[in-house]
C-alpha cells in the first residue's frame, strides 16, 4: 500500500470531514427543535461560499471575512425560518417540508441569477501569480528571460502592463501581483501573452533558446498557502499547508463553542428544553420563537463558515447548486451520528468524510468500478445504519423513532 | 361496470351541485378534447398539448406515489427510482428485435411496471419497520444510489448523454410517437430547467393517439385506485396512515399491505416513468434526478394528500403554474431564467396559505380528527391547522 497516498487521503478526508461536521450541525439543531429536514440548509451553505467570495474579492482580509460571511447567513437564516417556517408551526409537518423545498430552489435560482451559473473560483488571499522558466536550458537562459519579462510587464504600454500592481523578481521566478478588481484570468492572459512575444523575440536573436512557453502558476506567497508540516512519508513529503491547519482549528473551535454552549448556558438550557417539549419550554417562560430563531442563526452561520471553508480549501466548484450534495451528506452524517445530537453530527460528518474519500480512493479501485460510485458507498452506509440503528449512533430513546 | 354506468347520470347530476366536482369535469373534458386545440394554428396550440400531456403523464406517476404517501402515509422522496426504472426498460426492451409485434407497446408498458414493481419490493422489504422521516431518508438515499449505478452504467443506460433515439411506437399499425429527436437534454447531459416542462413547442413527434393512450392510462389508473381505496386493502392503508400499532391491533397485517402498496404504487409509477420516456422521446439521469422525485411530491402535497382530485389537481397546478409563469414573465419582459425563483416563492406562498393542500380528502372532515392531530398525525394533511 502507497503510505504516501494514504496520508493525503486521510488529510482529505479529515478535511471534508470537518466541512461536513459544520453543515451537519446545523440540520441536527434544526431537527431537534422542530423536527424539520431543512432543505434550504444547503442553501445556506452555497450563499456562505459566495458571501465568502464577494468579502475576500473586495479586499476584506480572512479573519474578517469569514465572521463577516457567518453573521450575514445568521441574518438569512433567521429570515427562512420566520418566512417560511414559523407561520407554519401548528401546521403539518409535511407543509413546512414543501416550503423548505420551496426555499431551495428560491434560494438557489437567486443565486444562479445574482451571480450567473458558471462556477466560480475562490478568489487568491494574495492576488499574484508566479512566473517561472521552462524547458531544457531553463537554468542557464531563464533569469534573463524573466528580467526581460520584468522590464517589458513594467513599461507603460496601453493594456497589459497597466493590470500588474506589483512585481518581485526572486531567484528562479518572477511573481507578479495584480490588483483585486482585474483578476486573475486577465492578468495570467496579459501575461502570457507578453511571455510570447518576448519569447519570438528572443527566439530569432537565439535560435537555441532552449525555453518553452513559461508556467504561471500560484505564488504561494500567502502563508495560508504555504506548508505547515511536511511529513516524509513514502515516496515523497506530504505537505499539510496552514489552510488545512486553519480548517482543523476552525472546526474545532466552533464544535467545542457549540458543544458548551449547548450544554453549559442558559440558553443551551432552552434550547434543549424546547427541542424536549416546547408547549412545557414556553410555561417555564422560555421564547420558544427565539430560542428556534437562535437555532437557526447558529446552524447557518456553522454552514457559512463550511462555505467559506470549503471554497479556501478546494478553491474552485462554486456555483449555485453546489449546496445541494454537501447538504445531503450532511443530512446523511446527522442522521449517521443520531438526529438531534450535535456530537453524533460532527463524529456522522467526519465518518461521511472518510467514507467518501476512502471509498473514492480504494474501493472503487478494488471493485474495478467508476470513482463516482463513492457516493453510493456513503448512501448504502446510511441505509444500512438506519436499517440495523435507526437512532444513529450516538442516538438514544429508540422506542420512539424506530 | 354496468353497475357504475347505470349510476352516471345521478352522479353527474349531484356532481353539478357541487361546484368543485364541477370544476373537474369541466377540467377533464377539457383535457379529454384538448388534441383539437392543438388544430389551431400557430404556436399556443402545440405548447398547450405539451403542457397538458406532460400533466397527463405526471398525473399517473403522482397518482403511485400517492398509493404510498398519501393512502399509507409514508412519506416517500424517492419515485424517481420507479419512473426511471419504468422508462429504462420499457425503452431497452422495445428496442429488442423479438419485440416487434402490434401489441408490443403494451407489454413493455407492463414489463418496465413490474420491474419497477420488484424494485418497490427490494426496496419496501427491509424498511417494513421504519417510519417518519426515517423512511423518507431510506427513500431518498436509495434513489440516489440507484441515480448512481444508472448513471455509470452507460453500456446499459447511457449513462449522463441518456438513452437517445427511441424507436417509432407502433400500436396495432397506429403510429403513436417517433419524430425526430428535438432535444430535451443539452448534450453535456445538464438539465435545463427551462426544457423540462416540454417547452419550446416541442411535440416530440408524439400524435394525438398517444395523447389518447396517455389518458387512457391515467383513466384507468384513476378507477383502479378509486377502487382498491373502498376495498378492504385501501381501508387496511387508511388504517396504517392513522395509527400503525392500532391498524396491528385491529388485525391488519401491517407487512402485507405495507408490500402490496409498495409494489402498486412502484407499478404505476414505472408504467407513467415509461410514458414520460416514450414522450420525450430520450431518458437520462439529469432528467431523473431528486428534483423529479420532489416537484411529484410537491403535485401530491399541494394538491392535498390522499384524495385522487387532490392530486391530479396538484400536478395540473404544479406543471400549469410553471408553464403559467413563463409566459407572464415574457409578458413582463423578465428574463426567463428567473422562473424557477418565483416558482419556489410560489410553492412557499400557497403552502402558507393552505398547509393542509388545495383540495382535501372528503373522508377527513374537520370534525372528525381530535384537535391535537397535528402532532400524532404526522404526515396527515387533510388534519390539523
Amino acid at each position: 500500500m502507497d503510505l504516501n497516498l494514504l496520508t493525503n487521503q486521510t488529510v482529505n478526508a479529515l478535511t471534508m470531514g470537518g466541512i461536513y461536521a459544520l453543515i451537519a450541525v446545523g440540520y441536527t439543531m434544526v431537527y431537534g427543535i422542530i423536527k424539520l429536514i431543512n432543505f434550504a440548509h444547503g442553501e445556506i451553505y452555497m450563499m456562505g461560499a459566495f458571501a465568502g467570495i464577494l468579502l475576500i474579492g473586495v479586499g476584506v482580509p480572512l479573519y474578517l471575512a469569514l465572521p463577516a460571511s457567518m453573521v450575514m447567513c445568521a441574518v438569512l437564516g433567521i429570515m427562512l425560518d420566520w418566512a417560511a417556517y414559523k407561520p407554519l408551526r401548528r401546521s403539518p409537518r409535511l407543509a413546512a417540508l414543501i416550503t423548505a423545498i420551496g426555499m431551495s430552489l428560491f434560494l438557489q435560482n437567486l443565486a444562479m441569477l445574482i451571480w450567473s451559473a458558471n462556477h466560480r473560483t475562490f478568489p487568491d488571499l494574495y492576488p499574484a501569480r508566479a512566473v517561472q522558466a521552462q524547458g531544457e536550458k531553463a537554468e542557464e537562459n531563464g533569469p534573463a528571460f524573466l528580467d526581460a519579462l520584468e522590464e517589458r510587464l513594467s513599461m507603460p504600454k496601453q493594456d497589459a502592463p497597466a493590470k500588474v500592481k506589483k512585481m518581485i523578481r526572486e531567484e528562479d521566478r518572477l511573481i507578479v501581483e495584480f490588483p483585486l478588481a482585474t483578476g486573475e484570468t486577465e492578468t495570467r492572459r496579459a501575461i502570457s501573452r507578453e511571455a510570447n512575444a518576448l519569447l519570438n523575440e528572443m527566439r530569432a536573436e537565439n535560435p537555441d533558446l532552449g525555453l518553452e512557453n513559461p508556467s504561471i502558476g500560484q505564488s504561494l506567497r500567502h502563508f495560508l498557502d504555504k506548508p505547515a508540516v511536511s511529513i516524509q512519508i513514502g515516496k515523497g513529503p506530504v505537505d499539510i499547508s496552514w489552510k488545512v491547519l486553519l480548517i482543523w482549528a476552525t472546526t474545532a473551535v466552533f464544535t467545542v463553542a457549540l458543544e458548551a454552549l449547548v450544554k453549559r448556558t442558559r440558553v443551551g438550557i432552552a434550547m434543549r428544553a424546547c427541542s424536549l417539549d416546547q408547549e412545557t419550554a414556553a410555561l417555564m417562560g422560555i421564547d420558544v420563537n427565539r430560542i428556534i430563531a437562535l437555532t437557526f442563526a447558529i446552524g447557518s452561520a456553522m454552514a457559512a463558515a463550511a462555505g467559506i471553508l470549503f471554497g479556501l480549501y478546494l478553491g474552485s466548484g462554486i456555483n449555485f447548486r453546489m449546496g445541494y450534495q454537501p447538504g445531503f451528506l450532511a443530512f446523511s452524517a446527522a442522521v449517521l451520528g443520531g438526529i438531534g445530537n450535535i456530537r453524533g453530527a460532527i463524529l456522522g460528518g467526519f465518518i461521511f468524510g472518510i467514507v467518501e474519500t476512502i471509498s473514492r480512493a480504494y474501493i472503487a479501485d478494488w471493485l474495478e468500478i467508476s470513482s463516482r460510485y463513492s457516493l453510493a458507498f456513503a448512501f448504502a452506509i446510511l441505509i444500512l445504519v438506519i436499517l440495523i440503528r435507526p437512532t444513529g449512533i450516538l442516538g438514544s430513546s429508540a422506542a420512539e423513532r424506530a | 361496470m354496468e353497475k357504475y354506468l347505470s349510476k352516471a347520470p345521478q352522479w353527474i347530476a349531484e356532481s353539478l351541485r357541487s361546484p368543485l366536482r364541477a370544476v373537474f369535469i369541466l377540467i377533464a373534458v377539457i383535457v379529454a378534447l384538448s388534441p383539437l386545440i392543438t388544430r389551431l394554428p400557430g404556436e399556443p396550440g402545440r405548447d398547450y398539448i405539451n403542457v397538458v400531456q406532460l400533466c397527463v403523464i405526471f398525473s399517473i406517476v403522482a397518482l403511485g406515489l400517492n398509493v404510498v404517501t398519501g393512502l399509507t402515509g409514508l412519506l416517500d422522496i424517492g419515485v424517481v427510482v420507479f419512473a426511471s426504472i419504468g422508462a429504462y426498460t420499457a425503452a431497452i426492451l422495445y428496442d429488442r428485435e423479438w419485440m416487434q409485434f402490434p401489441y408490443s407497446f403494451v407489454i413493455v408498458l407492463i414489463a418496465g411496471g413490474l420491474h419497477a414493481a420488484v424494485w418497490g419490493l427490494i426496496r419496501g422489504a427491509p424498511t417494513l419497520r421504519l417510519s417518519g422521516d426515517y423512511y423518507a431518508i431510506v427513500t431518498l438515499a436509495f434513489a440516489e444510489i440507484v441515480r448512481i449505478v444508472q448513471r455509470n452504467e452507460s453500456w446499459l443506460t447511457g449513462g449522463g448523454q441518456g438513452l437517445k433515439g427511441y424507436p417509432a411506437v407502433n400500436l396495432w399499425g397506429a403510429k403513436l410517437t417517433g419524430g425526430e429527436y428535438e432535444g430535451l437534454l443539452r448534450s453535456d447531459g445538464v438539465w435545463r430547467y427551462d426544457e423540462v416542462w416540454g417547452y419550446d413547442g416541442l411535440w416530440f413527434g408524439n400524435t394525438t393517439e398517444f395523447y389518447y393512450l396517455c389518458l387512457g392510462i391515467l383513466a384507468l389508473t384513476i378507477l383502479g385506485i378509486w377502487r382498491l381505496e373502498r376495498s378492504r386493502t385501501g381501508r387496511a392503508w387508511l388504517a396504517i396512515k392513522a395509527d400503525e400499532t392500532s391498524a396491528m391491533s385491529s388485525g391488519v397485517n401491517l407487512a402485507r399491505y405495507k408490500m402490496t402498496a409498495f409494489a402498486i404504487s412502484a407499478f404505476i409509477a414505472g408504467v407513467g416513468g415509461a410514458l414520460l420516456g416514450f414522450r420525450n422521446n430520450v431518458i437520462s439521469t439529469s432528467f431523473f434526478d431528486t428534483w423529479f422525485s420532489v416537484i411529484i411530491l410537491c403535485c401530491v402535497v399541494l394538491g392535498g394528500m390522499g384524495s385522487i382530485a387532490g392530486v391530479l389537481g396538484g400536478t395540473f397546478i404544479v406543471t400549469g403554474l410553471s408553464e403559467a409563469l413563463r409566459w407572464g414573465l415574457k409578458t413582463l419582459d423578465i428574463p426567463d431564467d428567473s422562473r424557477l425563483l418565483f416558482f419556489g416563492a410560489l410553492l412557499v406562498v400557497v403552502m402558507l396559505f393552505r398547509p393542509q393542500g388545495l383540495i382535501t380528502r372528503s373522508r377527513a372532515k374537520p370534525t372528525e380528527i381530535p384537535p391535537d392531530s397535528g402532532k400524532n398525525s404526522l404526515y396527515e394533511i387533510g388534519g390539523g391547522s
